[in-house]
């Protein structure tokens, strides 16, 4: 019995102008060789044009560009072959089900593919996680931060310090396990301060309040304001102003409403909520009230919207002083608007605007974008993009922080073996004979 | 005297030898040893020495489950010293240095009066192999059990063939050929064919097993020149005593009664360095003349002066053979080169500048077979009955060796019983069981050494607690005395009251101010055990403050203080056990088909099928099978 061979149009089954379907497995240049009826083996990573054919029948499905790579040195580490076809349905369908009836084939599983890149060593953990990020990607900052991700910048800083404390875990290994060789005593100080730094680096990479989860998420931004004072027209000015909706979702109540915005390459998660008032007595509008104050509190940023025209602010006082916040004074337009308001403002970040005008919107653009990069700029280095690599992280730290203060070489050892074990759950690697390699090539041994 | 069947027969009278007899024979087994010569069994081949870290663990676990070698030692020995006396107890292991004669003559004193045990003097050049007798294997026939290709053992093993043909039967045979299959001593370029020096190798026997089908390959060991005593100058040396207060290998033992001595350290210098250096075109290592693999932890002096080039001087540790001996073990001084060369280098040492060389060093090349070819009993999968044990799978070292005779007698022996029962300890009850793991499922490329950095709940095994660990396991096998077994259960009972006792004393921060230990003035009460884990607090600290602590004998207090000590991080292993023990419990059917579980590569599951886990979590611990493909794996058996 041999294991299958899987395939999938790896373009999806649209209408398009061309549709790549990738075939994966030991059989797959025999697949190719059945529905092209060659009989030479193909040269790896040359592109051939050739008519495909359904072997029963004979009929002819398509004229096809076709690509062979040779395993390991493929996507998924196995023979690859890649047939780039026509995008029609009818051609698509077709040749799914000619080579769906071909012997050891089947179709892939969703994620599959990258399943057997995992398996057979071609990516790590944070590269599959990233080339998931990279095809979820809607805006131009979560491509980049997903192509950092999926090309192991993200891995390769980890096994970095996981390198690191292997090298370390040997040092101590080696005292412990031959303590009869003349191994430098230095290395002990050596030990506590290289652990030391380890720490330092990690808690750095760590405060980086959730910038990557952000990006990979969203920011999400909440509109706040009293009834009436221009909330929505506000939001549509605002996507007038060459920001895409990227899609609408239907908020869960009709008082918020939630929308994903692209705002210069940043994903902003956008919710417009029910206007706020103190006193009312409609429990349907209470309610809303309520869950447009628990959006205000999980917000990365507040558009506080103020009337112009009025002098009441009472209502709002709570939010102007959020630190999140960014005051919009609406109503500029309005012959009776104050500006009074403004200056009043212990807030820096405010503005007067005008959403039926569009006055003051460019600048608010600038002011949002500012604030966004502050949030959740791409940095050039790798950062965190998962919960999980959080908390696998700050075990890490506790556990190095721990062998600190252990008193015995051998309860800081298994400090650092835990460590180890934790930095390596994040790129899938665990291993005991690389510290005895380590340690076997640093050290002379040898009573 | 000699019968013409047994229960079981073991081949070879090295330590694994020695340990498969013995074990094999406790537990009921009609047994008998077959050696070349009566007089080499429980011969120390290279060092003069039992014992140190994680070897000292495997002595002391042998001896919690009724076996020899630390009776012998404890008779033998003329050095004690407890290493790592620095760090922690976790890692200490105990080293002795032994009277290579009063070693050979305790072993053969304890074997030759042996219940069920004979000995016969022979040389072993082939097996009796059946392979009509394999019907017995019944198999569903679902297509989860694919026979075809899952290496059930088609041979089975019934006996062995002496040289001069004369053959004796046995319902399991235990092979333990040490270095002697096509064994071939190096010194320069010569090339000798001996399993040690001075004795003839077995080539037909490695011919046999190689015929099996069972995966052959080559390692190196050495061993250091034996140098006069009477011809080192020793006043110019650093001395190096023995513990003043001996610890004993054996939980049975009570006192020393073997005088003691010293050993004495000496170095190479860059005059030494320089004499290897230009000479290393004629050692085997280099020539490209020995092709086997040596361990890197114990590389001959040639390997150590070229890979750590910057080192400008290697420790020598001069290490008496015996009381009477006048023979020296230099210790760390292992080479390939010819004898001449060994000669000049000595000479430029300090002390040895007169030295005489008694016989010379030699590198040791000879077959091992693959580990992961076997079961976990030790038993071979490709041949029923035949059981491995010591350096034929690929290990180094006495205690080594011993470990896995007594794993492989007491399996042989149950088998020959027909029992449904295996002996198998898992990782975290035992060194033996790390080594044993560690073998099969990953095989080894290097002559394999036990270090306590393999075992990864090392806090838990410890050697001062083996007898805690595996003496009841022991009795459960038949391997132990009664007297053994009462002497465990009443220091049992005794550590449980302390451990009561000094759970149920407490005191406030307060009061234990007055003890001079400080706490966090939190008002919280803290028990003895707990303040134990504080840094600089000992079961003597706590004494003045509970008088009741000083009615507990001081072994009894020790292992208290050591329970104490770790106990935070003794907690999390004891987590991290019930973790690896879950997945443990997930077990693979011996004759799962692999190849129908969708997703795994082909190299994983060849891979499986080579090494045939018998638990999820064996599978993970072979190299290059991914936490992806165990995924798949536990979703497919769950879903059956």
């Amino acid at each position: 019995m041999i294991k299958n061979t899987i395939f999938a149009p790896a373009s999806g089954l649209i209408k398009s102008g061309l549709c790549v379907i990738r075939i994966s497995g030991d059989k797959s240049l025999w697949a190719l060789k059945q529905i092209t009826q060659i009989s030479e083996d193909l040269e790896p990573r040359k592109a051939y044009l050739k008519t495909l054919r359904d072997p029963h029948t004979d009929n002819i499905i398509d004229e096809a560009l076709v690509l062979y790579f040779k395993a390991p040195f493929s996507f998924t580490g196995e023979d690859v072959v890649e047939i780039h076809c026509h995008g029609s349905i009818a051609v698509i369908k077709n040749l799914t089900e000619v080579l769906s009836r071909l012997d050891h084939l089947r179709i892939a599983e969703a994620g599959e593919f990258t399943r057997r890149a995992f398996e057979t060593g071609k990516m790590d953990l944070t590269e599959v996680e990233g080339l998931h990020d990279l095809l979820e990607a809607k805006t131009q900052a979560q491509h980049k931060q997903a192509m950092l991700q999926m090309r192991g910048e993200l891995g390769k800083l980890y096994s970095a310090w996981r390198q690191n404390l292997i090298d370390l875990s040997a040092h101590i290994e080696a005292l412990i396990d031959f303590p009869d060789e003349e191994l430098p005593l230095s290395v002990t100080d050596r030990i506590q301060n290289e652990i030391q730094d380890l720490i330092k680096t990690i808690a750095n990479h760590l405060n980086d309040n959730k910038k990557g989860q952000k990006l990979r998420n969203g920011i999400s931004l909440a509109i706040l304001g009293s009834p009436n004072v221009g909330k929505s027209s506000i939001l549509n000015r605002f996507i007038g102003e060459d920001i895409a909706i990227v899609s609408d979702i239907a908020g869960t109540t009709r008082d918020v409403l939630e929308s994903t915005l692209d705002v210069a390459g940043y994903p902003i998660n956008i919710a417009d909520t029910a206007g706020i008032r103190k006193q009312t007595d409609d429990i349907i509008e209470k309610e809303g009230i309520k869950r447009a104050i628990n959006k205000s509190h999980d917000a990365d940023i507040l558009f506080v919207v103020i009337d112009g025209t009025t002098n009441n602010l009472d209502d709002m006082q709570d939010y102007i002083q959020n630190e999140n916040a960014i005051i919009l004074i609406n109503k500029q337009d309005d012959e009776n608007f104050n500006h009074k308001i403004k200056s009043d403002l212990s807030s820096d970040l405010s503005i007067e605007i005008s959403a039926k005008t569009g006055q003051g919107f460019p600048e608010l653009k600038d002011i949002l974008i500012a604030k966004i990069k502050d949030i959740a700029g791409v940095s050039e280095s790798p950062i965190i993009t998962r919960e999980r690599h959080r908390s696998l992280l700050h075990e890490t730290i506790t556990a190095l922080e721990r062998s600190q203060n252990a008193p015995l070489a051998e309860m800081q050892a298994e400090d650092i073996r835990i460590a180890i074990q934790s930095i390596g759950s994040i790129t899938g690697k665990v291993d005991i004979e690389e510290v005895l390699d380590s340690l076997f090539a640093g050290f002379c041994i040898g009573k | 005297m000699v019968e013409n069947n047994y229960d079981v027969i073991v081949v070879g009278g090295g330590h694994a030898g020695c340990e498969a007899s013995a074990s094999s024979a406790r537990s009921g087994s009609k047994t008998l040893l077959v050696t070349h010569k009566f007089s080499t069994i429980g011969e120390m081949s290279c060092n003069p020495a039992i014992g140190g870290l994680g070897k000292g663990h495997l002595v002391r676990e042998i001896d919690a489950l009724g076996g020899v070698m630390s009776i012998a030692i404890d008779q033998a020995g003329i050095q004690y010293r407890v290493l790592n006396k620095s760090k922690g107890v976790a890692v200490q292991g105990i080293r002795a240095q032994a009277d290579r004669d009063l070693y050979k003559n305790a072993v053969q004193d304890i074997l030759s009066n042996y219940e069920n045990l004979d000995i016969l003097e022979s040389s072993v050049d082939d097996l009796i192999i059946d392979e009509t007798s394999t019907n017995d294997t019944s198999t569903n026939g679902t297509s989860l059990n694919d026979t075809s290709t899952n290496g059930i053992s088609t041979k089975q093993v019934t006996g062995i063939i002496l040289k001069g043909g004369g053959k004796i039967h046995a319902k399991s045979v235990i092979i333990t050929a040490g270095t002697f299959l096509r064994g071939e001593i190096h010194m320069g370029k010569k090339i000798t064919p001996a399993g040690r020096m001075g004795d003839e190798p077995s080539i037909s026997l490695a011919k046999t097993l190689e015929s099996l089908g069972l995966p052959v390959a080559r390692l190196k060991t050495g061993t250091p020149a034996r140098l006069k005593k009477d011809s080192i100058n020793w006043d110019v040396l650093d001395e190096q005593k023995g513990d003043e207060e001996i610890t004993p290998f054996s939980f049975l033992t009570n006192k020393i009664t073997t005088p003691q001595i010293s050993c004495y350290i000496t170095y190479t210098n860059e005059k030494s360095h320089k004499i290897i250096q230009d000479n290393l075109h004629q050692a085997g290592v280099y020539t490209g003349q020995i092709k086997g693999i040596g361990p890197r932890y114990c590389p001959s002096i040639e390997d150590k002066i070229t890979r750590f080039a910057d080192k400008d001087r290697h420790q020598i540790f001069l290490e008496p053979e015996g009381l009477n001996s006048n023979l020296i073990y230099p210790n760390g001084m292992s080479t390939s080169l010819p004898e001449d060369v060994q000669d000049q280098f000595f000479k430029t040492i300090k002390g040895l500048e007169n030295v005489e060389i008694e016989t010379y060093g030699y590198a040791i090349e000879y077959d091992f077979f693959d580990p992961q070819c076997l079961r976990k009993t030790l038993e071979t999968s490709a041949v029923k009955n035949l059981f491995f044990a010591g350096q034929i799978n690929g290990s180094t070292g006495y205690e080594e060796a011993a470990a896995q005779g007594l794993w492989a007698g007491v399996n042989a022996s149950l088998k020959a019983q027909k029992s449904e029962k295996i002996f198998v300890l898992d990782r975290a009850s035992s060194y033996m069981g790390v080594m044993v793991d560690d073998l099969i499922l990953k095989g080894t490329k290097e002559p394999y050494r036990m270090f306590t950095s393999r075992a990864e709940y090392r806090l838990l095994l410890r050697s001062d607690n083996a007898d805690q660990r595996l003496t009841e396991i022991g009795n459960k096998y038949n391997l132990i005395s009664q007297k053994r077994l009462e002497l465990y259960l009443e220091k049992k009972e005794k550590i449980s009251q302390a451990r009561n006792l000094t759970k149920s004393l407490n005191a406030t921060p307060n009061q234990l101010q007055k003890f001079n230990i400080n706490v966090k003035l939190d008002g919280v009460r803290r028990s003895a055990f707990e303040l134990l884990s504080y840094n600089g607090v000992t079961i003597d600290s706590l004494k003045n403050m509970w008088q009741e602590l000083n009615n507990i004998d001081k072994k009894t207090l020790e292992q208290i203080e050591i329970e104490g000590k770790y106990a935070g991080y003794l907690e999390r292993q004891i987590r991290d056990v019930e973790r690896f023990r879950k997945e443990e419990n997930h077990k693979i059917p011996q004759n799962f088909n692999y190849k129908i579980v969708s997703g795994l590569s082909n190299e994983i599951v060849s891979k499986l099928e080579k090494i045939r886990p018998t638990t999820l979590g064996e599978a993970g611990r072979i190299s290059g099978v991914t936490p992806a493909s165990l995924t798949l794996l536990l979703a497919y058996l769950k879903k059956r």
